[in-house]
């Protein structure tokens, strides 16, 4: 045990107990406070600070942003706005895109900012032997030219709408420090551990699965108010709660549900804000698969899934139940207005039998040549999911399909997905700011030429997805994924079940404006605008 | 028999005889009697786990399924589990140990090095990816895997009998009158040295539960909605466990029961078994202890 | 002796050779590899991405040329490569993690013996009292309890219900150098560990001191005079000790291979942790460099148990 609590501890802790067992107890844990740094609470660690490598979550949410800047980002409204760049104009075919430059930009070494560092990155993340994660984004740019020290060419195979969002968009890298490095040993560079970016903070000290010090970049262009910030891993729900609880942190930017609901109970010292996710969780269809293929089956199973009872049982109701692709975040882009399906469970008894599929003895429907029975691969580890899934196949059950369950680690169900070896899987998807869903349902992408592993083949999705992505008027283009989200809805590759939860929690002391603030992994796009009241 | 008779001295080992005995009964009969489906998802208990009542006697899960039947389908897992995997690796084990001592010299050493091999692995990796490969995942593959997993720590201890068996007197008798190898080793090492073996048969069964319930655990073992005592752990993770511990509490002491029982009837064995072969002594000098027989007792997991 | 020790040494290398091709095979065989895992927003990465990896790494090579360059890396240059996951060495990631598993697993080792010592000794001079039998039982019954649901049960009780300990990781906020403070952390998880272990320990024990008392040269002491209490001092502990000694040394591979079900439930980074993360992320070398080092540790762990039992016993010699 610990020394002794002072009487006033005691007595809020016996207050404390009346609620769900958190309140400052936590035997001797004081408060971190220095008033100049922001703590918070992450539950994993990233694994480099070299943003053409960015592999986890913590990578690309946290520290990127952080460190790194693109010619663009994301704001507040879901939309590209300049960041490295002042402006950029695209030609009339948008084929040629012309970007200047801000001229007051330094890295976290004091070398000047310049288009050389823009040509050198896009270069090196397009050479195939440097092994660039995001290559998706950036393929089409056929070639960069620098155009004096602040501007720079880029040459399109073919326009593209999300062409400032996503591939301005990518962090860049300095020419004079990773220049001297061939391109397939960028991998194996220092870099990751000692990262130079021209962001508004640089790191300090960084102990794996531990702890990570940023401190304020002596050079920053954007010279953020909080002079550092120390991000904590915690591996644990609990422990994460029971820090901010007692003040030694300040910030947890991806609560859980769970957390979030005992959180609510703590005094107003600590605030909460909650989002509309950005990520659902749906089921995909291999439909190469008999039965699968049958869109009346797909019908047929979103009729019977009870979808509501899950939200308001498992959720609390605090995730809505979803039938687009395209989240309701998006408000430029989401369409309340797509087919519904209710849960009807009759209505999918009747699809079926009109299709052909009648019941057989075991209470499985058959056509005669195939029987509705297959098997749904999913991740372990998430008990919640597995609960959810194991609803899905007794409603499934309930109208003549039969869906067995099998527990997959992630990587094996990553591969087994792009080899077309499964029937159905359990997913997340989303994620994007931007509707374009091509890697994922145009039938040019399937595997191995893309990440289509539902192996969709649509005319009208691939008519409407090509255009939308090269056409740069967005009334336009809200019309084609319009038109595309009907479509989807109508031939159901991926069955769609509910939005995620999202939520960030935070100390009083720090200052958030929700007007202003985005949901995790966007969350720090404004960091330098943060503030710690004394 | 002597043996038997001291063994129904041992008052614990009677009683793990009657606990087994009584689970196996209600693992064969009790999915008859009770009618209540084991997956059966109650929709309006979603989210809700409802405590131990008379409507559900040992309360419900985090989706309204009955505690008590799962954790009756469960028993059969777990004692099918144990048991077979437990014949696995015996039949494997105790021809693989009593070939190595009976032999002796470098096929010994050869066979010895293999099993040192075989317990370098880290076996959950080796479960993983075996778990991962297979396309259809069923209960005789869970079985292979423990099986196959755990014969080289008990050929180890066939061939440590059967070395020390070799140089007793009725061996080199046998010799002496002209008994083939192979005769030796199937009429009389074998035997003979079966007396830990049977030992160690009872704690394996309660290991292979205990192997069983971890990969079932994981999500790498037993699928749901096939009720195991392992994987309805799944859910003792989740913050709604606290409010409700029948969740952690059931399958967890039901784990605990069975191996204990199966322990303390090990040790019965151990101490029935022990004079009746003539040794020297007290008794109590026959060194079977209850460890996954591999080589680090300490290593729990 | 020495012979007998640099036999088993030299005896050991196509052991570790052939448990190193073995792993690696089966490693590759496992489906996915460390680029399907790849993917900042965990949805995985593109097809062209994915291909650029296996090309960098080697990736798309039959097993048998991957493992050779392992090898190579191995003999010729003394590394173990560098991690798939960060592209930091092994070694750092390895030796970083080590301490902590060492500290924890050696803790509990001597929280078992402490245990299972006394209670061993005391229950196997006095055979068939009530204490005898009720320490067998009561190691019985933790024996029989998964160590991950007693860690679980002893999260939901000392640490959420009483709270006198913390419910996970190392070390709270701000007192990472405090050795108390990771002492308090460590105090549920060693002694999950114990509970379930102790009982192998205590018989193993009882049983030697009941063989050590029972057996002839003890009789002779006896007859000569001597009484109980020394006998059992001066002559049966000797030889009663030996079982431990033996188990200690079998029990080295467990400080590396690590408890990796007590660090996961109690989220400790430590060996069995990254164990853990390397087979989900793929990470051939961090896995190979961990399996080599549990294997390295069990041949000498055998070695120097078998050494250890020639020293205690005076009637062991080898050849």
């Amino acid at each position: 045990m610990r020394g002794s609590p002072s009487w006033r501890r005691l007595a809020a802790c016996v207050l404390a107990a009346g609620t769900l067992a958190l309140g400052g107890c936590a035997a001797g844990a004081d408060s971190h406070h220095d008033p100049n740094t922001l703590v918070e609470l992450v539950r994993t660690d990233g694994a480099t600070m070299n943003p053409m490598f960015a592999e986890t979550v913590e990578d690309a949410s946290v520290y990127d942003q952080l460190l790194f800047d693109g010619l663009s980002y994301v704001g507040a409204d879901y939309l590209p706005h300049p960041r490295l760049a002042t402006s950029w104009s695209a030609s009339a075919d948008g084929l040629h895109w012309t970007v200047d430059l801000r001229r007051d930009v330094r890295w976290s070494d004091g070398v000047p900012f310049t288009s050389k560092d823009v040509v050198f990155s896009y270069r090196l993340f397009l050479d195939p032997k440097s092994g660039y994660l995001d290559v998706g984004d950036i393929k089409y740019i056929n070639r960069v030219t620098a155009d004096g020290p602040y501007r720079v060419h880029f040459d399109l195979a073919y326009p593209s709408a999300v062409f400032t969002l996503n591939a301005l968009g990518e962090n860049l890298v300095p020419e004079h420090v990773l220049g001297k490095i061939a391109p397939d040993r960028q991998r194996f560079s220092s870099f990751g551990e000692h990262p130079v970016g021209t962001g508004p903070y640089v790191l300090q000290n960084w102990q794996h699965d531990s702890e990570t010090l940023f401190v304020r970049n002596p050079y920053a262009w954007r010279r953020p108010k909080i002079a550092r910030i120390d991000v904590r891993i915690i591996f644990n729900d609990q422990s994460e709660m029971e820090a901010l609880a007692n003040g030694s942190a300040d910030l947890i930017d991806d609560l859980s549900l769970t957390q979030y609901l005992q959180l609510q109970h703590i005094a107003p010292q600590i605030k909460l804000m909650t989002f509309a996710s950005l990520y659902l969780d749906v089921v995909e269809f291999n439909l190469d698969r008999p039965g699968l293929s049958d869109v009346a089956v797909r019908q047929a199973m979103m009729y019977g899934y009870d979808r509501k009872a899950l939200v308001d049982g498992l959720y609390d109701g605090k995730v809505a139940v979803t039938n687009d692709l395209i989240v309701s975040a998006l408000k430029h882009w989401y369409d309340p207005n797509v087919p519904q399906y209710p849960y009807d469970p009759a209505k999918a008894r009747a699809i079926l039998d009109a299709a052909g599929w009648k019941v057989g003895p075991d209470g499985i429907r058959s056509n005669g040549r195939t029987r509705l029975s297959f098997e749904l691969m999913l991740n372990q580890g998430s008990s919640i999911i597995t609960d959810e899934m194991l609803t899905f196949a007794e409603d499934m059950h309930d109208v003549g399909i039969d869906v067995r369950l099998r527990q997959l680690d992630f990587a094996s169900l990553v591969s087994r997905s792009f080899k077309g070896n499964y029937d159905m899987t359990a997913n997340g998807r989303g994620g994007a700011v931007d509707p374009d869903l091509t890697t994922i349902l145009a039938s040019s992408q399937i595997p191995p030429n893309g990440s289509n592993t539902t192996h969709y083949r649509d005319a009208i999705v691939d008519r409407d997805l090509k255009l939308g992505l090269t056409t740069l008027n967005d009334a336009k283009r809200r019309e084609y994924y319009d038109q595309m989200q009907v479509e989807l809805s109508k031939t159901l590759p991926i069955l769609p079940q509910r939005g995620r939860f999202s939520a960030l929690a935070y100390a009083s002391r720090l200052v958030l404006n929700p007007k202003t603030t985005l949901q995790s992994p966007l969350l720090y796009f404004n960091v330098e605008d943060w503030a710690l009241t004394p | 028999m002597r043996s038997l008779r001291r063994f129904l001295r041992e008052r614990s080992a009677v009683a793990g005889v009657g606990f087994v005995l009584v689970l196996l009964l209600a693992a064969i009969v009790g999915p008859f009697l009770d009618t209540t489906p084991p997956n059966m998802i109650a929709h309006a208990l979603i989210g809700q786990p409802q405590a131990p009542s008379g409507v559900h006697w040992l309360g419900t899960d985090l989706i309204g399924r009955d505690e008590f039947t799962r954790a009756l389908y469960g028993a059969r897992v777990s004692l099918l589990v144990g048991a077979a995997a437990m014949a696995v690796s015996f039949t494997i084990g105790i021809f693989y140990g009593a070939i190595a001592g009976a032999a002796g010299g470098i096929v010994d050493s050869l066979m010895m090095r293999f099993v040192d091999a075989m317990l370098s692995f880290p076996t959950f990796f080796l479960l993983l990816i075996v778990a991962a490969l297979t396309n259809t995942f069923s209960l005789t593959i869970i079985i292979l895997i423990i099986g196959l997993t755990s014969w080289p720590g008990l050929a180890r201890l066939v061939r440590a009998e059967v070395l020390s068996l070799r140089e007793r007197d009725f061996v080199e008798a046998a010799r002496a009158l002209g008994a083939s190898p192979a005769r030796l080793v199937l009429r009389h090492l074998i035997p003979n040295a079966l007396a830990p073996v049977v030992v160690a048969a009872a704690f394996a069964i309660g290991d292979n539960i205990l192997a069983e319930s971890s990969l079932s655990f994981f999500g790498l073992g037993v699928q749901p909605p096939s009720p195991s005592w392992g994987n309805m752990l799944q859910d003792a993770l989740t913050p709604q466990a606290e409010a409700a511990p029948w969740m952690v509490l059931v399958p967890g002491l039901a784990i605990v029961a069975t191996v204990l029982a199966f322990s303390v009837i090990a040790d019965g064995i151990r101490v029935a078994l022990d004079t009746s072969i003539g040794q020297e002594g007290t008794g109590d000098t026959l060194d079977v202890e209850p460890a996954p027989y591999a080589a680090a007792p300490a290593t729990a997991g | 002796m020495i012979s007998f020790i640099v036999r088993r040494l030299v005896g050991a290398i196509p052991l570790l050779l052939f448990i190193s091709v073995v792993t690696y095979a089966m490693m590759a065989l496992a489906p996915g590899g460390p680029a399907a895992v790849l993917g900042p927003r965990g949805q995985g990465i593109s097809p062209e991405a994915m291909a650029r990896i296996n090309a960098l790494y080697g990736l798309d090579k039959p097993w048998f040329v991957q493992y050779f360059y392992w090898l190579k890396q191995l003999v010729l240059h003394g590394s173990l490569g560098t991690s798939y996951v960060d592209n930091r060495p092994v070694i750092e990631k390895v030796f970083e993690k080590l301490p902590v598993t060492i500290e924890m697993v050696g803790l509990a080792l001597l929280l078992t013996l402490i245990i299972a010592l006394p209670i061993g000794i005391y229950a196997g001079a006095h055979r068939g009292s009530f204490f005898d039998n009720a320490s067998s039982a009561v190691g019985f019954v933790f024996y029989g309890m998964p160590v991950f649901w007693l860690s679980i049960v002893l999260i939901d009780l000392f640490a959420v219900q009483f709270r006198w300990f913390p419910s996970s990781g190392l070390s709270s906020l701000g007192r990472e150098d405090d050795p108390f403070d990771r002492l308090w952390h460590l105090v549920l998880p060693v002694v999950a560990i114990a509970l379930v272990s102790f009982v192998s320990w205590m018989r193993y024990q009882r049983s030697s001191i009941i063989e050590a008392m029972s057996s002839a040269y003890i009789r002779t002491a006896r007859s000569k005079g001597l009484s109980e209490r020394d006998v059992l001092v001066r002559h049966a502990f000797r030889n009663a000790l030996l079982p431990i000694v033996t188990l200690l040394g079998l029990s080295l591979p467990a400080l590396v291979g690590g408890a990796y079900f007590v660090e996961y439930v109690f989220s400790i980074p430590g060996v069995g942790y990254l164990t853990f993360s390397s087979i989900f992320a793929r990470d051939y070398p961090t896995l190979m460099a961990i399996t080599m080092m549990t294997a390295v540790l069990i041949v000498l762990g055998n070695l120097l148990a078998d050494v250890a039992y020639a020293i205690v016993d005076p009637r062991i010699r080898y050849a």
